[in-house]
């Protein structure tokens, strides 16, 4: 029988105690210390042997004391073996009043028929000190931190999370952590936590989600979490970092309203300005044509101004609307192999390769997730630039793409005048020519257009330094699912 | 001489107006336009209500789409309701290229659907192209 010894193996029990390596403690059932090895007096600051026969009180903090011979009395009377304290945080106290940090490791033993308990000591002083230093750098992060047991329990606050879900943290530490999470959401949580500890590594909760956090009186506030699994002592635990949004949401909101705005200012200008302008542009032409030559010379000449000036009113216009109806006319984004539309814009561009003798080179290409009729505007743009701008040599133009990160990257490249790498942010603006009017027309809305299409499509666009003889454009767009380069 | 051909035109922008009866005036053939400024003129028009008792029923209509009170579409469907005028080609000529003003016309019976280009010799070549098809190349009911 397990702890049941006769009376001669009572004494040698004791001196296995006192020649135990670790600090233990034998103590009877009146609370009075039987045995205290020598690692355990030291712990307590004792000499050998001077613990003996003293209550076992002398080695609990004054705060505790009142309460312990009750659990004492507790323990005898549903012996086991467990640790003490089920988890809370223990000290002893020392002969000269200091506290150490402490577990014990509890277990009874019946000698002479009477039952005495086995304490095992460990001074945890190095443990607590990495746990306090763990605790400070949660403490110091600006953002709100969360700790979570496997087990979904709140284990470690810092202040900034007391502040965003407006909790004192003695009233989050030991909850689940449902109690920040709207009640509409907290039935599914488990199971997302579930999935987060069967893969557990660093990431964004919730990918693509909104998620909202529950403050202490019910609102909820827009968060972003990043959730980092921790293996320590007590398992795997997980840092939640909270980070409210709410300010960043409005601002992309108000963003995107004034976007919007602009965009349909744009749409009713450019679209209403067209209606009086065709009058002007009619009238001044059909002055032109009836009246010329039947004033003066000068009569002539303005009427002449008037018509040209008219004349570019609308192109500007015309322009402007097409730019505008790139966000407002846009369609969803599907996945199209790229070289559809790309074959569809040469087609458009038939005669002008045909009357310029120029030779399109195409590298296999990638499907994108695209708005097939704004990729073949973009190509148009860009290839028909390629042309446009040639050099005295006929014109060559080469389209491919390669992968680039987590998108693909297209060249567009030619062997025309090129472009100074000076002017590679303003050719992206609206209206802004580097060439006289008349050596290439044209308004100037071309490269506009195509940025506007290309960051549409969650890419960028930008003009390559490394052709020496040439232009080359570069842009990159969003691979769509499969890679089937064609 | 021949009795002339009546045609009415339904246009709110007096520019696009005498442009358009400009171009027809070198027309081949004897035309004889009357111009209705809004939706509810050309209806009181067609269905001869004062002061438009006398006027003949057109032998083709020019219908623009937006105009003030009734619009060209609201029009088009009364005319197509009416017995006496559902024979009646109707030209639409706007400036809208919306896809879905061009299907509603048809939908709603127009015999076809040109847009006015940007640029006066543009807009005299519609509407002589206009002119020509309609009155030398086709017979009219």
């Amino acid at each position: 029988m397990t702890g049941r010894m006769a009376t001669d193996e009572a004494e040698r029990f004791r001196q296995v105690v006192k020649a135990a390596p670790n600090a233990m403690l034998m103590v009877g059932e009146a609370g009075r210390i039987d045995v205290a090895n020598p690692p355990a007096a030291a712990m307590f600051g004792y000499d050998d042997g001077e613990l003996a026969g003293c209550a076992i009180e002398v080695l609990v903090p004054e705060r505790f004391r009142a309460g312990h011979p009750g659990l004492t009395a507790k323990f005898f009377a549903c012996p086991s073996t467990r640790s003490m304290g089920a988890g809370s945080e223990l000290y002893g106290r020392r002969r000269d009043g200091s506290e150490i940090p402490i577990e014990i490791g509890l277990g009874p033993i019946v000698l002479d028929d009477h039952v005495f308990v086995l304490a095992s000591i460990m001074d945890v002083t190095e443990r607590r000190h990495l746990q306090d230093w763990f605790r400070r750098i949660v403490e110091a992060v600006p953002n709100a931190a969360i700790v979570v047991d496997s087990k979904g329990f709140i284990r470690l606050v810092n202040r900034a999370a007391e502040t965003l879900f407006d909790y004192a943290r003695t009233d989050l530490v030991g909850q689940r952590v449902e109690v920040l999470i709207p009640e509409q959401l907290r039935s599914e949580h488990p199971n997302h936590v579930a999935r987060f500890y069967a893969d557990p590594r660093a990431r964004p909760m919730g990918a693509g989600r909104d998620l909202f956090g529950r403050r202490s009186d019910g609102t909820e506030v827009p968060i972003e979490i990043g959730l980092n699994p921790i293996d320590g002592p007590d398992g795997r635990w997980t840092v939640a970092s909270v980070i409210d949004i709410t300010e960043r949401q409005r601002r992309e909101d108000e963003l995107r309203r004034s976007n919007k705005e602009l965009e349909q200012f744009a749409y009713v200008a450019s679209h209403d300005l067209q209606e009086p302008l065709r009058m002007v542009a009619n009238y001044t032409e059909l002055l032109a044509q009836r009246y010329r030559g039947r004033l003066d010379e000068k009569a002539d000449k303005y009427i002449h101004y008037a018509c040209d000036g008219a004349r570019r009113m609308q192109e500007l216009v015309a322009d402007l609307l097409a730019y505008s109806r790139v966000g407002s006319q846009g369609r969803p984004l599907v996945p199209v192999p790229a070289r559809r539309p790309l074959d569809a814009c040469l087609e458009g561009l038939q005669k002008l390769i045909d009357d310029s003798g120029a030779t399109i080179e195409i590298a296999p290409l990638p499907t994108v997730m695209a708005d097939e009729v704004q990729i073949r505007v973009l190509f148009q743009n860009l290839v028909g630039n390629a042309i446009k701008f040639r050099s005295a040599r006929p014109p060559r133009v080469r389209v491919d793409a390669r992968r680039f990160g987590d998108k693909y990257r297209f060249s567009v490249a030619d062997n025309g005048i090129g472009i100074d790498p000076r002017y590679a942010v303003r050719i992206f603006q609206m209206f802004q020519r580097l060439h006289a009017r008349g050596v290439y027309d044209g308004s100037g809305i071309g490269l506009a257009i195509a940025q506007r299409i290309v960051e549409r499509h969650g890419g960028r666009i930008w003009l390559g330094a490394e052709n020496e003889s040439g232009t080359t454009f570069h842009f990159t767009l969003v691979p769509g699912g499969e890679p089937g380069w064609q | 001489m021949n009795d002339p051909i009546h045609v009415l035109l339904v246009e709110d922008n007096p520019g696009d107006a005498d442009l358009t009866r400009d171009s027809l005036a070198d027309s081949k053939v004897r035309l004889e336009v009357a111009v209705a400024v809004d939706g509810a003129e050309a209806l009181a028009y067609l269905h001869r209500e004062p002061p438009f008792q006398s006027v003949p029923v057109p032998d083709l209509i020019l219908l623009d789409l937006n105009l003030p009170k009734l619009d060209g579409r609201q029009v088009l469907a009364e005319i197509r309701k009416s017995e006496r005028l559902r024979k009646v080609p109707v030209v639409i000529l706007t400036s809208s290229e919306a896809e879905t003003d061009i299907v509603r016309s048809y939908e709603l019976g127009a015999n076809c659907y040109v847009t006015k280009p940007v640029g006066l010799a543009a807009f005299q070549a519609i509407v002589r192209s206009v002119d020509h098809f309609w009155f030398t190349v086709v017979k009219l009911p």
